[in-house]
């Protein structure tokens, strides 16, 4: 590693900086509530990037189901809110529940790797999405057709129910801060024992297995910690929005948190926070420039159609991903340079 | 008489889960004769059917050949044969364009890749449906028996009544339909000079292809067949319909999963079974409770867990990869 941990943070940290001083640069124009709910909405979607960064780049299991660890979350805090319970509480229960749903999903990976392991995750996403998000008999759980409406209630004073551009800046500025402690807990994570043991696992199952790594255990908790993130994201669908529906954690939602993650750079925590940006504000864009067609969905389909076929233009031409390949052609250029080039160590 | 009632229900519900379970067969046979021959396990398998069906689709909407208005083109026969068979030519170009453009450039990457790769292009098929067909309306199924064109005395001129059960003409075609794609497919693979270089293929590339047999041909023919079949299974499948829409064909992508498991990824013969019972599986829970949308897709991962849990990992990637 050519920069610290230390200097990896504080890179990453300044960023984050930048990024919350994003909405008071906005000319007063742009001041709106779509744009504010974009911004803050692309937090969340970063929360899922990063999700897949931890379970994928770091750990190696492929997952296509990061948006339902999202919606379990989302619909159970909006039902639990809903009931009167305080938002802080619900937001907790979603999580654990996010959690408790991603070590179910990582008992089969105890025994499958690759794409056997995609297949599950597919069927997952997709019975998920089709029984508890959208059916009918699990009204009390998805709130119905209409889904949940959360008006009541508030947290840490910022009330739901007026969603103006200063509320969602407010929020937008308390994900990111509650993104940096998570971004900053999983780099330590990375370089901590169990993030060695992680990246052995995704090196090989079996050398790490020799090495006397608890498969088990790891791998559990890698599933554990990764649904766990994408279930803050979720937790926050309803401060953003006011109200949830099924929609933003469908089965192609899914897909498009991994394909955007594998775009993006699937082992870069900083790519995270871009994906989400790109997740979110290049549909807004699309959407804005398609004329009388102004609606949010419109965009979501274009951006899928645009990422699909970016994803396999980019596996074909970049097989380490575009910042990996990059990093690969810049290390390789510095290392022809007569200064940075290292004696060659003899072989035995 | 509630006996006789109950088995009347019984033996309509049994039909259903059978035709049913045709179309996931034959999402099924194209799922393991592409993973078999050319090492991709295509989670797009479903939305290039979707594409392919909605090519029939806007064939008999914008087109509407043979008939004065759209309408009048979605019963008539002659209009439907033309759109089906703009739908199947379209089908083998998409598979012939995704093997030469996309999958022969990424042979000797892991399977994980191809696999993404795959979602990309489900990604992509999917979006462009959307954007071109419309997402949010439903669209008019293709039915090639349509009970309008029935004379006013017999309105079950399209149907053969067997005591309690009915079987419509579509549902059998359905299943003829498949049984005969999967037959004639299996006796492709074994007896043809293409089958056989095609097992070869999926067998060892390298030593195929030091045979003389041309494999990048072979993975374009198998990525042709496999759209084939997917175009097949997706204008079935809106043929015993009333609407469909871009999602609904895309997502048959895990009942064709579970079922080709089934088979372990390489059998044709058992993929066609695992099918027929996942059909039937899906349907049954009719019996008692009456509208689910999810509990099929609920089924569906069951049998792929039982089947991933019962077989060893092994076993299941004995295929080239």
């Amino acid at each position: 590693m050519i920069v610290g941990r230390r200097g990896r943070i504080v890179a990453g940290l300044l960023s984050l900086l930048v990024a919350a001083l994003v909405p008071l640069l906005l000319p007063v124009g742009m001041q709106n509530l779509a744009i504010g709910g974009a911004l803050a909405v692309s937090v969340l979607y970063a929360f899922g990037v990063l999700s897949v960064v931890v379970l994928t780049g770091y750990v190696g299991q492929v997952s296509f189901c990061q948006a339902t660890f999202m919606g379990i979350s989302a619909l159970a805090t909006a039902a639990l809110v809903n009931h009167g319970l305080n938002y802080f509480a619900s937001a907790a229960v979603g999580v654990a529940l996010s959690f408790a749903l991603g070590i179910i999903v990582g008992i089969p990976a105890l025994r499958l790797r690759g794409i056997l392991l995609a297949v599950v995750t597919v069927g997952v996403a997709l019975s998920f999405d089709y029984f508890f998000f959208q059916d009918a008999s699990f009204g009390w759980f998805n709130g119905g057709l209409s889904g949940w409406k959360v008006e009541e209630a508030t947290f840490f004073g910022l009330s739901l129910n007026n969603l103006d551009f200063d509320h969602l800046i407010k929020v937008y500025w308390l994900l990111l801060a509650l993104f940096a402690v998570i971004a900053v807990a999983i780099v330590n994570l990375h370089d901590s024992g169990s993030g060695r043991r992680f990246r052995a696992i995704r090196d090989s199952e079996v050398a790490a297995a020799t090495m006397g790594v608890d498969l088990t255990r790891y791998k559990l908790l890698a599933f554990g910690i990764s649904a766990a993130i994408a279930g803050v994201g979720g937790a926050f669908f309803p401060l953003v929005e006011g109200a949830v529906t099924h929609d933003p954690f469908s089965f192609f939602h899914s897909l498009t948190l991994a394909a955007v993650a594998v775009l993006v750079g699937i082992r870069f925590i900083p790519a995270a926070i871009l994906g989400g940006v790109f997740l979110q504000l290049f549909p807004y864009a699309i959407a804005k420039l398609e004329q009388g067609l102004n609606h949010q969905d419109i965009g979501l389909t274009w951006f899928n159609a645009v990422l699909g076929a970016l994803l396999v233009f980019q596996l074909i031409v970049y097989p380490d991903g575009v910042w990996g390949s990059q990093a690969k052609q810049t290390s390789h250029a510095l290392s022809k340079l007569p200064v940075a080039r290292r004696p060659v160590r003899a072989v035995q | 008489m509630l006996l006789a009632g109950f088995l009347g229900h019984f033996a309509a519900i049994t039909v259903a889960g059978i035709v049913l379970g045709g179309i996931f067969a034959l999402t099924a046979v194209g799922i393991v004769l592409v993973y078999r021959v050319t090492g991709v396990l295509n989670l797009a398998q479903g939305a290039m059917g979707m594409f392919s069906t909605f090519m029939a689709w806007a064939v008999l909407h914008y087109w509407h050949p043979f008939a004065k208005t759209s309408n009048l083109a979605f019963s008539t026969p002659s209009s439907i044969a033309v759109a089906v068979v703009v739908a199947l030519l379209f089908s083998l170009l998409l598979g012939l364009a995704l093997e030469n453009l996309v999958f022969r450039w990424i042979r000797g990457r892991p399977p994980v890749v191809k696999t993404v790769v795959t979602v990309g292009i489900l990604l992509t098929l999917q979006s462009s449906a959307a954007l071109l067909f419309g997402s949010t309306q439903y669209h008019e199924a293709i039915q090639f028996f349509d009970s309008s064109r029935c004379p006013d005395t017999n309105l079950l001129c399209f149907t053969i009544v067997l005591g309690p059960v009915r079987f419509g003409y579509d549902q059998l075609l359905v299943v003829g339909a498949t049984l005969l794609l999967a037959t004639g497919l299996a006796l492709f693979l074994r007896y043809a000079r293409v089958g056989v270089a095609m097992r070869a293929v999926s067998d060892d590339a390298v030593a195929a292809s030091l045979y003389g047999i041309p494999v990048n041909m072979i993975g374009s023919v198998s990525w042709m067949l496999g759209s084939l079949v997917a175009a097949v299974a997706g204008i079935l499948l809106i043929s015993i319909g009333v609407t469909f829409d871009t999602v609904s064909l895309t997502v048959l992508i895990v009942d064709g999963l579970a079922a080709a498991l089934i088979g372990g990824l390489v059998s044709l013969p058992l993929a066609v079974v695992g099918g027929f019972a996942l059909g039937l599986l899906e349907t049954y829970p009719k019996l008692w409770i009456s509208q689910s949308t999810g509990l099929p897709k609920v089924i569906a991962i069951l049998v792929i867990l039982a089947v991933l849990m019962l077989r060893s990992e092994r076993s299941l990637l004995r295929a080239k990869t």
